[in-house]
């Protein structure tokens, strides 16, 4: 069965950075901690992004998009 | 208090995109005899817009009196510097908390600082709703359900390409189940069933039966939806365009009820049971003519018009819900009807029986002002403006391809494209880009030190690249009609300053009409040629991105006000002065009062 997990590679320093800022805020490891912090900048991206493509100026028809 | 005007309020009605040139020829052919009555008593001028002539900005400058550099809105959309990639400038949504973008203190909070109470009737760029003394509802900038500013769907039995919102039904005998998709990946069973004679659909949806006969609307249907804990609360409508030979129903964009928002959008936030109190469920949506419906083929245009002028009704009834109920001193109501219709209509020259929608549409604005006007009496100033005009649009210009073409814009050699496709900027090299485009208007320099990959040194390398494009940019011609493109091309500091400057692109480019800055544009596309035909089915004309002197707005009042040269940022200090109120500095633009 395949993994649901996939390995990035951080900056060791950076890592060190995470590891101490982590300290009493209740996440368990670095990586705890980087997860939540990307899935928090992907909300907000994909929630501006379901704005901007409904915007009457910008979003496009896909029959419009196959065309171009 | 009492106001200046012996407690008689001061009155603005705006109609969004209300174009000068068409103002001006229908009142001439005496097509619009309410505005024409207010420019006899008082006046009427064109009304310059800001650059560019985009409503996020321009009524940001109509609501501060200040220049894009110190209130922050430069357009729809902006870059992030770090990323490249589009945000959206009006608001940012966050697990139900709104912030909004715009900067500097509306006029309307130095009235209210005076003791004059406000109301503000779906004015853009009210949305979240501040304090004010007074009332707001909120308009432009307010989402629907989904989070969008208006996510349409076609439930539909008829054959067709697959694409996102369009429901592919069959009928098993006379009926049809399938579901209405809501937010967090909740869904509503939603049943369809035809009557034997095929002439009505009966629609049964949380226990509420709609039964529709084609081309007929529903009323507002509230639904909930529901997803472990969480709910979310909406309203919508269906409109039956046909059951022959195909089944083709749409359904509104999900407003957000108003009783159960997930953001407020009144102000005090029990003003909304108070207006439904008063008038029933009512549209909650800032962008509730639904072009985009209109565009993706979900709605038709007998239905999309019947939707705009329903919208037109309901800020009748509001503005005339808050006159005799608010007692306002300045009341401020919008419609966004004269826009919309515009963009879709406008710039067709077909002949048929559209043909006079613009027209019809001015007319049915016209009554509506001249309805206010005889409510608060021949006493009360009446103010009537628009943000901005318009001008057809047959082609649309891809900057990014310019750019490309012009060697200012890199993409990766077609070995090294990476394999991840995003919508945003396919293979675009940045670390050998000087220049990019993004949003409608705006150029920005890839800089040193500012974006993440840039490459463009500050100070003269800039400053000679900025040059460099607006010169070259310029000289831009359709390959077709060899006809100039662009009106011209503007260095911000130019046009802008203030605080807020870095927001801005580095270059403002201002069309001429007939153009527009493409869609695909906006969003960091690069197409393969540079001018192209205008495609879009429902979207015909336009003034974002084109010269701001060439789509004027309008500005009437039935005093008298030095109208020659008149903006929109002269606005607010000219509405403190009628009202007595002092204006504070720092307004930039000028009193109209002689």
């Amino acid at each position: 069965m395949p993994s649901k997990y996939t390995t990035i590679s951080i900056p060791k320093a950076l890592y060190s950075k995470v590891d101490g800022l982590i300290e009493g805020t209740g996440f368990r490891s670095p990586t705890e901690y980087i997860v939540y912090l990307v899935r928090q900048a992907v909300i907000a991206i994909e929630a501006d992004q379901r704005l901007i493509y409904s915007i009457p100026y910008v979003g496009l028809p896909p029959d419009e998009e196959e065309e171009e | 208090m009492t106001s200046p005007r012996e407690g008689l309020p001061l009155v603005i009605v705006g109609g969004d995109g209300m174009d000068a040139i068409l103002t001006e020829r229908w009142m001439a052919d005496g097509h619009l005899p309410n505005l024409a009555r207010i420019s006899s008593e008082g006046g009427y001028g064109r009304l310059h817009t800001t650059s560019p002539a985009e409503s996020p900005v321009a009524w940001s400058t109509f609501a501060t009196g200040l220049n894009p550099g110190r209130h922050g809105i430069f357009g729809f959309l902006h870059r992030d510097p770090r990323t490249y990639l589009p945000r959206v400038s009006m608001v940012t949504l966050r697990d139900g908390e709104a912030e909004g973008h715009r900067e500097g203190t509306p006029f309307w909070d130095f009235v209210g600082a005076e003791g004059f109470r406000v109301a503000l009737l779906r004015v853009p760029l009210t949305f979240p709703p501040e304090p004010v003394n007074g009332v707001v509802v909120s308009g432009l900038g307010m989402p629907d359900l989904l989070m969008s500013w208006g996510t349409s769907s076609l439930y539909t039995t008829e054959p067709g390409k697959r694409r996102e919102h369009r429901v592919q039904v069959e009928w098993c005998d006379a009926s049809i189940a399938t579901s209405v998709c809501g937010p967090g990946g909740s869904a509503i069973s939603l049943h369809l069933t035809r009557a034997p004679r095929n002439d009505t659909l009966t629609i049964a949806l949380q226990g509420t039966h709609l039964t529709l006969r084609p081309r007929e609307w529903s009323s507002w249907t509230p639904l909930v939806f529901i997803r472990g804990s969480q709910e979310w609360h909406g309203i919508c409508r269906f409109y039956l365009l046909s059951l022959e030979p195909h089944l083709r129903l749409y359904l509104s964009p999900v407003h957000q009820h108003p009783l159960r928002p997930l953001y407020p959008f009144t102000y005090p936030s029990s003003l909304a049971h108070t207006l439904v109190d008063a008038m029933g469920l009512f549209p909650t949506l800032g962008w509730a003519e639904d072009v985009t419906g209109l565009n993706a083929g979900h709605l038709d245009e007998d239905g999309f018009l019947e939707q705009a002028y329903y919208m037109l009704d309901e800020q009748e009834k509001v503005t005339f819900w808050a006159l005799e109920n608010e007692s306002p001193d300045l009341l401020i109501s919008v419609t966004e009807v004269t826009d919309r219709i515009a963009h879709v209509f406008m710039g067709r020259d077909r002949g048929d029986e559209r043909s006079g929608a613009v027209l019809e549409c001015y007319q049915r604005f016209d009554a509506f002002v001249g309805r206010v006007v005889t409510a608060v009496g021949t006493g009360a100033t009446v103010i009537v403006l628009s943000d901005h005009g318009f001008a057809p649009m047959h082609h649309v210009v891809h900057v990014n391809s310019w750019l490309r073409d012009s060697g200012y814009l890199v993409l990766h050699e077609s070995e090294n494209r990476s394999p991840h496709k995003g919508p945003f900027w396919p293979d675009v090299d940045w670390r050998r880009t000087r220049a990019y485009a993004l949003g409608l208007s705006h150029i920005y320099v890839n800089l040193r030190g500012r974006e993440r990959l840039g490459c463009v040194e500050p100070g003269g390398e800039y400053t000679r690249l900025c040059r460099e494009i607006a010169a070259r940019l310029s000289q831009l011609r359709d390959p077709e009609s060899g006809e100039s493109v662009v009106g011209r091309v503007l260095l911000r500091d130019q046009i802008y300053s203030g605080p807020c400057i870095d927001r801005s692109g580095d270059l403002v480019v201002a069309f001429r009409r007939g153009y527009r800055t493409s869609e695909q544009t906006a969003v960091g596309g690069v197409p393969t040629q540079v001018v192209v035909p205008n495609r879009r089915r429902a979207w015909s004309a336009d003034h974002c991105s084109v010269d701001p002197d060439e789509v004027p707005g309008v500005l009437f009042c039935n005093r008298p006000l030095n109208f020659a040269e008149a903006g929109l940022i002269d606005i607010a200090p000219t509405v403190l002065d009628l009202l007595g109120v002092s204006v504070p500095k720092g307004l930039e633009g000028r009193s109209l009062v002689p």
